[in-house]
């Protein structure tokens, strides 16, 4: 059999919305098992199984090659390691779970709007306080590449795993990196999104692996679940 | 023996000339690399968490590691000051690159504690030099001065408050220049906060900022404080617009922009000086020295001087160096004397080192 690993998020509102896109291109998926089952199947296409699996490890996968095709979050992919985007194609994003991973300060920092004058505070915030400016996050690739982009050296990560938007108030950090969709949880932590502090639109996006090792069956798999969704392929990829 | 391996023997033997060989362990706490140089040189490490949730890396440089080291052991008691150690050492260093984890073979020397700056220096440069030859390699020698640049800072006419800020940017070729640019052009700058209708009387504008601060569970000394906050939006504001004159501005980055053939560009230097009543003899002439050495001692014809150059650490102090070859940088190091009083020591001690890139020599070799 050239099997091919279809993985959709396991729980809540994405598992719901990415079904639905499945079952509107006819590609129905079933999960006999119920929500505490891990596989399920495509109606129809013996060929593909479906795993259902956190989002973050959907991402994991996808860079590793053990899962062919599947529906997570961009943001997760940029995080999984430094270079993990090499290692995918984005496929088709699918207009829900949006979010943006941005770069947020405490608002009474009124002297700070952009990312210059962030990099312009970093390079002064040793010399004052005797350590460097603490940015919390768990994007730590994310953060690092878009710091570097501004050229702001002069700083040090605080990896945050949860909450990561009470930093400043606990004093772990000065300010944080993190993902907010409608952005009321940093006003209500009193955070404010520099004005071109937005480091990554996410949104729930198919992605096929690049590291996967096809036969030429796997491969037709791949491009029939791809055609079902609408999606033009380029012949190369 | 291979060649190599007959090279590198000669280069332990270099080492042994002038200095005791160290035994740097492989693994070490991350921390320290963090707190001494950031995020920047941070994203770098192979790092590893031992079950205690303490982080380590695999040695990612020796200067650290060998500096702490000599710190610990020779702990002055009381009045008696640090004795002094030229610590070498040759080994393996690991780095995060683009593509993935890579390991480098390193050499150099650590000169610890000793009384004649210039006298080590030239025994650096000598080190670097015998070892390059070692290798058949004439290099490029790049020279830079952070106590040149520190000198001017000390003598131009400017509040106080700027010389740290300036100084800071000292090798962030970036950050320098925008800050230079925004104090140049008073009217470019943005506008403020994120609220319209603030206060304009400082104590005020204080007053706004703590509140907003209590108001969000933030500590208003453990981070950015109201003050800080306040000055700063004052300053982009342009209310302390004359606070550096353009003609200073002017000054710094016509300085910065010195860079060439190093008696060329140091007697630029020296006319710009005094042209703005700044007297930079003394490092100058330690420069002259050098190059002078450099060019009769060890036959280099190729010199050249930059001004805006500096590793971006602000532990160095004196003179920096890098000795390149087609754009690839063979060796590095300089005078950091700031280096021990970071780790701890009471004072600045004076310390000049200098690294090795063993595989870039190795591929340099004989072309």
């Amino acid at each position: 059999m050239s099997d091919i690993i279809l993985a959709v998020p396991s729980k809540g509102r994405l598992e719901e919305l990415s079904r639905e896109i499945f079952a509107e291109a006819g590609m129905a998926i079933e999960r006999p098992g119920g929500a505490r089952s891990y596989s399920g199947n495509l109606v129809g296409y013996n060929n593909i199984s479906v795993q259902f699996l956190p989002a973050s490890e959907i991402a994991r996968e996808l860079v590793r090659g053990s899962v062919d095709i599947g529906i997570t979050g961009v943001d997760l992919i940029y995080e999984t390691s430094e270079n993990a985007i090499d290692n995918v194609v984005l496929a088709c994003e699918l207009g829900f779970g949006q979010a943006d991973v941005v770069v947020a300060i405490p608002d009474a920092w009124i002297d700070v709007t952009t990312m210059r004058d962030l990099s312009d505070v970093a390079a002064d915030f040793r010399n004052i306080h005797g350590r460097w400016l603490r940015v919390a996050t768990k994007y730590v690739h994310l953060t690092r590449q878009f710091f570097a982009q501004h050229q702001i050296a002069q700083y040090q990560i605080v990896q945050s795993v949860g909450a990561t938007e009470a930093a400043p108030s606990s004093g772990a950090a000065d300010l944080i990196v993190d993902i907010t969709s409608t952005g009321s949880t940093l006003k209500a932590n009193g955070l404010r999104i520099l004005s071109d502090g937005i480091i990554l639109k996410s949104e729930a996006t198919l992605i096929v692996s690049k590291s996967a090792n096809w036969t030429p069956a796997q491969r037709m798999t791949i491009a029939q679940i791809l055609d079902a969704i609408g999606i033009e392929q380029n012949e190369d990829e | 023996m291979s060649e190599a391996n007959e090279n590198r023997n000669k280069l332990v033997e270099l080492i042994k000339q002038k200095a005791t060989l160290s035994d740097v362990p492989m693994l070490l706490p991350a921390n320290p690399f963090f707190d001494l140089a950031g995020e920047e040189f941070g994203r770098r490490l192979l790092l590893t968490s031992g079950v205690n949730d303490v982080e380590y890396c695999l040695r990612p440089e020796f200067t650290l590691p060998i500096a702490t080291e000599f710190l610990a052991s020779k702990k002055p008691s009381d009045n008696i000051s640090y004795t002094s150690a030229n610590i070498g050492y040759i080994g393996k260093i690991f780095r995060q690159r683009a593509n993935g984890p890579s390991e480098f073979l390193q050499a150099g020397i650590e000169f610890l504690g000793q009384e004649d700056r210039n006298e080590i220096l030239e025994q650096m440069f000598d080190f670097v030099l015998s070892a390059t030859k070692v290798y058949n390699i004439k290099p490029q020698i790049l020279l830079g001065s952070v106590e040149i640049f520190e000198s001017i800072l000390e003598q131009i006419n400017i509040a106080k408050v700027w010389i740290p800020r300036i100084r800071h940017r000292f090798g962030h070729a970036d950050a320098m220049s925008r800050l230079l640019e925004r104090l140049s052009d008073p009217h470019g700058a943005g506008t403020g906060g994120s609220t319209g209708s603030l206060p304009w009387k400082e104590d005020e504008l204080i007053g706004v900022i703590s509140d907003q601060m209590i108001a969000a569970g933030l500590s208003l000394t453990g981070s950015r404080t109201p003050e800080e906050i306040a000055n700063r939006y004052f300053e982009k504001q342009q209310l302390n617009a004359s606070t550096v004159p353009s003609e200073i501005i002017g000054f710094l980055q016509n300085y910065l922009n010195i860079n060439g053939e190093a008696n060329s560009a140091l007697e630029q230097i020296n006319i710009l000086a005094n042209d703005f009543g700044l007297d930079l003899q003394a490092p100058l002439n330690r420069l002259l020295d050098q190059i002078a050495l450099l060019k009769h001692e060890h036959g280099m014809s190729e010199i050249l001087f930059d001004a805006s150059f500096s590793p971006a650490l602000d532990y160095y102090t004196g003179i920096v160096f890098e000795a390149k070859r087609e754009g690839k940088t063979l060796a590095s190091g300089g005078e950091y004397n700031r280096l021990l009083e970071r780790l701890g020591a009471a004072t600045q001690i004076n310390a000049t080192g200098c690294s090795l890139w063993i595989d870039r020599l190795e591929g340099a070799e004989n072309e």
